[in-house]
């Protein structure tokens, strides 16, 4: 392995250790009903903003595929679920390839 | 690009991990080994799959699983990829959407089902989590994809929290 690999791995273990290992190793006495936030509401809202992310991350590099193909994948998951999720993200897939093309 | 800098900006964009490594690692009971394994391993895939009430099997299996699945995948893709023809590869190079499309589809699916929940009206909820949409695209757009993550999520939990305490109020 390279010194710039194994400098990439010591950084990113680094990374790993202070967002990751350490805030699982925390203790705090939280009350009852923050404990049950942090399980209930917490993950909503971090599952909002990897939505915002990601939806943002693709737009931002083809507005018109990606609106269609999002678009797509969240009318299969509301109104179709018998696709599945492999089905509708293939799906969808393939709607951004066949329209990321088109000018 | 100095490696502290580089350190920094990997930080940046690795910060999302504190929330979800307190909500999903912090309240595991296991041994410190077990734990610093299972934190290690905490990935976007691995925390959108599991449910609040998985178990530690449940939660390495579908952890160690992803990471297996990763290594897999990685070099079965620079296998293939040799292969390709010319064309192929063109259309496939840099296409992330199905990795997003894997992680939108997975996180809408917890939004849903928080949203669809009988202890509130499901409207509430809904318009809850859209009003936290729009605020997280619009901290992005302040603050940049790097580091709108844990302000954006606060906000988020803030918002969601008032509607969360008015459903379990007696």
């Amino acid at each position: 392995m390279t010194r710039g690999a194994l400098t990439g791995v010591a950084i990113l273990f680094a990374v790993s250790l202070l967002v990751r290992i350490i805030p699982s190793f925390v203790r705090v006495s939280f009350s009852d009903q923050t404990r049950d936030n942090i399980r209930t509401v917490l993950p909503v809202a971090v599952f909002i903003n990897l939505i915002a992310y990601c939806t943002a991350n693709e737009i931002g590099g083809n507005a018109a595929a990606a609106a269609a193909s999002f678009g797509l994948l969240f009318a299969l998951m509301i109104g179709v679920k018998r696709v599945g999720l492999l089905g509708t993200v293939g799906l969808a897939s393939l709607v951004f390839v066949l329209l990321k093309g088109q000018p | 690009m100095g490696l502290f800098a580089a350190f920094l900006v990997i930080l940046s964009i690795n910060l999302r991990y504190i929330p979800m490594s307190l909500s999903a690692t912090q309240p595991l009971r296991t041994s410190a080994p077990r734990r610093f394994f299972m934190a290690h391993w905490l990935a976007d895939e691995s925390y959108a799959t599991e449910h609040a009430n998985d178990d530690f099997k449940a939660r390495a299996i579908i952890r160690c699983g992803i990471l297996l699945f990763w290594v897999a995948s990685t070099v079965a893709g620079v296998m293939v990829s040799s292969h390709l023809p010319a064309s192929v590869s063109k259309t496939l190079a840099g296409l992330t959407f199905p990795v997003n499309a894997i992680l939108v589809a997975l996180s809408f699916s917890h939004v849903a089902n928080y949203c669809s929940h009988k202890l509130e009206a499901r409207a509430r909820r809904a318009l809850l989590a859209g009003g936290c949409f729009v605020a997280a695209l619009l901290l992005m757009r302040l603050l940049g994809a790097k580091y709108f993550w844990l302000p954006s999520i606060g906000v988020s939990y803030w918002l969601l929290m008032p509607a969360r305490a008015a459903a379990v109020k007696p």
